[in-house]
């Protein structure tokens, strides 16, 4: 072994035991507990794909299923376009106090999904919340917001989008910092007009960051569980019924270990689904 | 500067018990509970001698998880609360020890003082008690008497039950559009089924309306009966067809907010809730009547209250007995806190004073029963709320509140 | 003449129209956290009251008080900065030691190696819950705040993000110093660490963040009141007083307070790094 493998080694070596420890090694333990009945108080029991099975035939993990993808559906398209709405106008020559808005808008993704999701159920509230102040004002009426059946996961997306448009905003921003305004100068000359030029070159040219935007946001909404847990407060409701929640309900209210780490691994595979989706797509890009 | 700070404090929260051992000891929090606790744990220490105890909480919400987890994880505490529909799965997942040596032992107590169907229903298993209670709970109505006056009815019998007809009645004359939106502001009565209202109450308003929740071996539920349909017939007619409650997932947002803020006339609760609004709504004008109930069926309500057992992993049972004993005690039972004493002695003493209203609760207890409180009960709730959420989220929901039903025990069914 | 001036006018019509656009959308994301703060200011009795108050007058600062004092969020608050404070120091010198190890050096098992870190970003976090809450029970580290350090000290993004940076760091740098007689470790000290700030303090806002919004882990592997940081106490807190909206706000205040002030100061390395992660891509 070289000196200098040596040393990278070395550099390498308290991560590599950490990870081990605390995010490889439960990875591969989440798949043993999957395949036992355990209650985590009394022996476990082997039941091999058992719990695999059982839930392609469970009406509330089928419920979470449709609940997560009508999730992702509904935020990570309106996310990307406000997203990039934002940071084109904000990028727009005539507009002044670019600083300003882009820390107005940044501000909700910084802040803690438990904080945030607190606030916005107060502003949900049927009775006395803001919401429903300001649409009785208005005159749409009011509203039992996250309380209605089906409102209730539109309020969360809604909640969601707040929050992650500033994300997208500011990776817009960057990639349309990245683009050499010689392409726009061009398109001037050739007698392009403004809203021409944007849907010939610039949203063309994000492409890239775009897909980046849908992958991430596609496998983050994936995941979504914080705000669901804080809306519903912790209760198992038809309507707001999301995989992660589920698998938290099954794992830690009812202490079905092996039932919810299965349910990980479902959600596991779908995720790897779509990054392998995303790697196809690159690929073929390219 | 930050950084040391925590573990200084840390430190410093260490000494204080002198030479006696210090017990650990779990509770949950619900409300203004914690204050509660934080008298219990100062007076504890105060009157013994022998041992010291440190109290932590949870949120009563996660507690059952998170005594689960930490007798799972071996850092359990010494000493664990059990509460209301919890005793039996604690005791089914084996985390007490048996208590029968030190209650028969020299320094042992006098059983006959506390309530027998409590011990014999909740607390035995193998023929051996794991806890003993340290208060005794049930339900009954408590009703705004600010919003009585304005709506010009009078106050409840303190004796003598209402049906659940005159209860829907009341209900009714109760419920206010305030500002004239046309929106409801001001509630007749809780639907259940709301962070407040754990799932006891329905099963107990599903008691009191005929049906016996289990057979005698608890092998088979019946939420198929017509008695059920009924309960969940009169909730939904009091949500849709007579406006005066709100559906159970608007209840549940807006939490226990509606009736310390004048909004709601009529919740059926615990004696917890007289605590808590002495605590946090001293100025309140509220009354509590015995629980309705409906001609024809018996009266029904629940046994319940907290228990006290020893962890199977503490390491100085003998410590913790001593805690348990001073949380048992007469002095200590004769302190308001957040049920009815445990021990009847205390109750029946000349100038007893506990929480407002106790009587009433200790008169509800006669007809109360534990026989839903299995160690299956979260998992029956789950299932039980859901369904309470399809038939009364949906205004149409009524007619087919019967095979909605049979669905649905026949899923308890299989859990059992 | 008139002509003119209307197509003068005409000339600001997307400025206008952009302000106004931008300006709505401002104020759609600073309304929660100003009525967040009004509610936080609020009476009890001022909450439920017809019709609504906008403005707390006069303000309760009390509730504060109360929250910070009375319910405890004055350790949870410390909690939360002494976890975040080593996590994120420790992190982001460990990210830099393995992304330094990947970036520069050739060594047998590299890119497998690589793998074994980065694929741990697309197993869902909840999934490892369970299996780590037996890890920490098998080390019998349960309700420690080395519970509470230990996981946050894994960042697979940390590791991929210092490996782009160190990456750009040109070889000739390394060599000279390697000439003047600089060992591998001092290479590390003296020219890794110094050329990366900028990325660096990136990384550091981003798990200090990322901690300090933790929410999860805590509320499952602590028991002790004194150990909880200041979400899971938030949460808890939540729970339990759902009537009492004052104090839940003048809680969540307390919460986002630090995370935005953290924010608004390193706003710059803040938006870099963040620009990085869809960029490099």
């Amino acid at each position: 072994m070289s000196y200098k493998t040596r040393y990278a080694l070395l550099f390498l070596a308290v991560p590599f035991l950490l990870f081990t420890l605390f995010r490889n090694l439960p990875i591969v333990i989440a798949f043993i507990v999957s395949l036992l009945d355990w209650d985590i108080t009394g022996k476990p029991v082997f039941v091999g794909f058992r719990h695999y099975i059982a839930l392609l035939g469970d009406d509330n993990f089928r419920r979470a299923f449709l609940n997560t993808v009508y999730y992702v559906a509904g935020t990570v398209p309106l996310s990307i376009v406000l997203g990039l709405l934002f940071a084109a106008l904000i990028e727009a020559r005539f507009i002044r106090g670019k600083a300003f808005f882009r820390t107005v808008y940044f501000l909700p993704v910084v802040c803690s999904m438990v904080a945030i999701a607190t606030v916005w159920s107060w502003i949900y509230n049927p009775m006395f919340g803001l919401l429903n102040q300001l649409t009785a004002r208005i005159g749409l009426g009011r509203h039992n917001w996250v309380a209605d059946p089906y409102l209730a996961l539109p309020c969360i997306m809604a909640m969601s989008v707040w929050k992650t448009i500033g994300y997208n905003m500011i990776i817009y921003i960057a990639g349309l910092k990245a683009i050499p305004s010689t392409y726009y100068e061009a398109a001037s000359i050739d007698g392009a007009s403004k809203t021409r030029s944007f849907l010939a070159i610039t949203i063309p040219l994000l492409r890239p960051v775009t897909l980046f935007l849908v992958i991430m946001g596609v496998i983050n909404s994936f995941q979504v569980f914080d705000q669901v847990f804080i809306l519903s407060q912790g209760q198992l409701q038809d309507s707001t019924n999301v995989l992660v929640f589920y698998l938290y309900h099954k794992g830690f209210n009812e202490l079905s270990l092996g039932y919810a780490s299965a349910i990980g691994y479902y959600i596991f595979l779908v995720i790897l689904g779509i990054t392998l989706v995303q790697f196809w797509l690159n690929r073929r890009h390219e | 500067m930050m950084i040391f700070l925590p573990m200084i404090i840390a430190c410093r929260q260490r000494g204080g018990t002198g030479d006696r051992p210090l017990v650990s000891c779990m509770t949950f929090e619900w409300g203004a509970g914690k204050d509660s606790y934080r008298v219990r744990e100062q007076f504890i220490n105060e009157h013994t001698t022998s041992a010291a105890v440190k109290i932590t909480y949870a949120p009563h919400s996660t507690y059952v998880t998170k005594l689960l987890a930490s007798f799972a994880g071996n850092i359990a505490p010494d000493l664990m609360f059990s509460m209301n529909g919890r005793h039996r799965l604690f005791l089914a997942k084996g985390i007490f020890l048996p208590l029968d040596d030190f209650i028969k032992g020299p320094g042992g107590i006098d059983l006959n003082d506390f309530n027998a169907t409590f011990i014999r229903e909740q607390l035995m298993r193998g023929g051996k008690i794991h806890a003993l209670p340290q208060t005794q709970s049930t339900l009954a109505l408590y009703y705004n008497r600010e919003l009585f006056r304005r709506a010009g009815l009078p106050d409840l019998s303190t004796t003598e039950p209402i049906t659940w007809d005159r209860y829907r009645e009341l209900a009714q004359a109760l419920t206010r559009d305030l500002d004239g939106d046309g929106a409801t502001d001001q509630y007749g009565c809780a639907p259940g089924f709301d962070s407040q209202q754990p799932t006891y109450y329905f099963y107990v308003l599903n008691e009191s309306f005929g049906c016996r929740t289990y057979n005698d071996d608890g092998t088979r539920a019946n939420f198929d009966s017509d008695a059920t349909a009924d309960a969940f017939r009169f909730l939904h007619s009091l949500i849709y067809e007579y406006k005066s409650a709100p559906p159970p997932l608007v209840a549940q947002q807006l939490g226990g907010a509606l009736f310390p803020a004048n909004r709601l006339g009529l919740v059926i609760n615990g004696p917890w809730m007289a605590y808590d609004f002495q605590q946090t709504a001293p100025d309140l004008d509220y009354g509590v009547a015995p629980l309705p109930y409906r001609p024809g069926c018996p009266r029904r309500n629940m046994i319940g209250g907290e228990a006290i057992g020893i962890s199977a992993q503490c390491r100085n049972p003998a410590a913790a007995w001593e805690i348990i004993k001073a949380f048992v005690s007469p002095e200590f039972q004769k302190l308001p806190i957040q049920g009815l004493p445990s021990r009847l002695s205390v109750m029946s003493q000349p100038g007893f004073k506990g929480l407002p209203h106790w009587e009433i609760f200790r008169n509800e207890m006669e007809f109360g029963t534990a026989n839903f409180f299995t160690a299956k009960y979260d998992q029956v709730s789950t299932i039980l709320r859901q369904y309470a959420e399809r038939i009364l989220s949906d205004p149409g929901a009524k007619p087919r509140i019967p095979a909605l039903l049979k669905e649905m025990n026949a899923k308890i069914n299989a859990l059992l | 003449m008139v002509f003119g001036l209307i197509k003068r006018a005409a000339r600001h019509i997307p400025a206008v129209a952009g302000h106004a656009v931008l300006i709505a959308g401002g104020a759609t994301m600073a309304l929660p956290f100003l009525w967040m703060l009004s509610t936080a200011l609020q009476s009890r009795a001022q909450l439920y009251s017809i019709p609504p108050r906008w403005l707390p007058s006069p303000p309760q600062w009390a509730n504060f008080t109360e929250v910070w004092f009375g319910i405890n969020f004055f350790r949870y608050f410390l909690n939360s900065c002494f976890i975040s404070a080593v996590v994120t120091t420790l992190s982001v010198i460990l990210c830099a030691m393995a992304g330094f190890a990947f970036a520069k050096y050739t060594f047998p098992g590299k890119r497998p190696l690589f793998l074994y870190f980065i694929c741990t970003l697309m197993v869902p976090y909840q999934v490892t819950l369970i299996p780590l809450f037996l890890v920490f029970r098998g080390m019998n580290l349960l309700d420690t705040y080395t519970a509470l350090i230990l996981p946050g000290l894994t960042s697979a993004f940390g590791i991929f993000m210092m490996r782009q940076f160190i990456t750009d760091i040109p070889e000739d740098l390394l060599d000279s110093a390697r000439i003047d007689g600089s060992g591998e470790a001092g290479l590390f000290t003296r020219v890794i660490l110094p050329n990366i700030k900028p990325a660096a303090s990136a990384l550091a806002i981003f798990i200090f963040i990322g901690i300090w919004n933790d929410f999860m882990w805590p509320l499952i592997a602590i028991n002790r009141d004194e150990l909880k940081p200041i979400q899971a106490g938030l949460a808890s807190f939540v729970q339990q007083h759902a009537a009492s909206w004052h104090l839940v706000m003048a809680g969540a205040t307390c919460a986002l307070a630090p995370v935005i002030a953290v924010f608004l100061i390193f706003q710059r390395q803040f938006v870099s790094g963040i620009a990085f992660t869809g960029i490099k891509e």
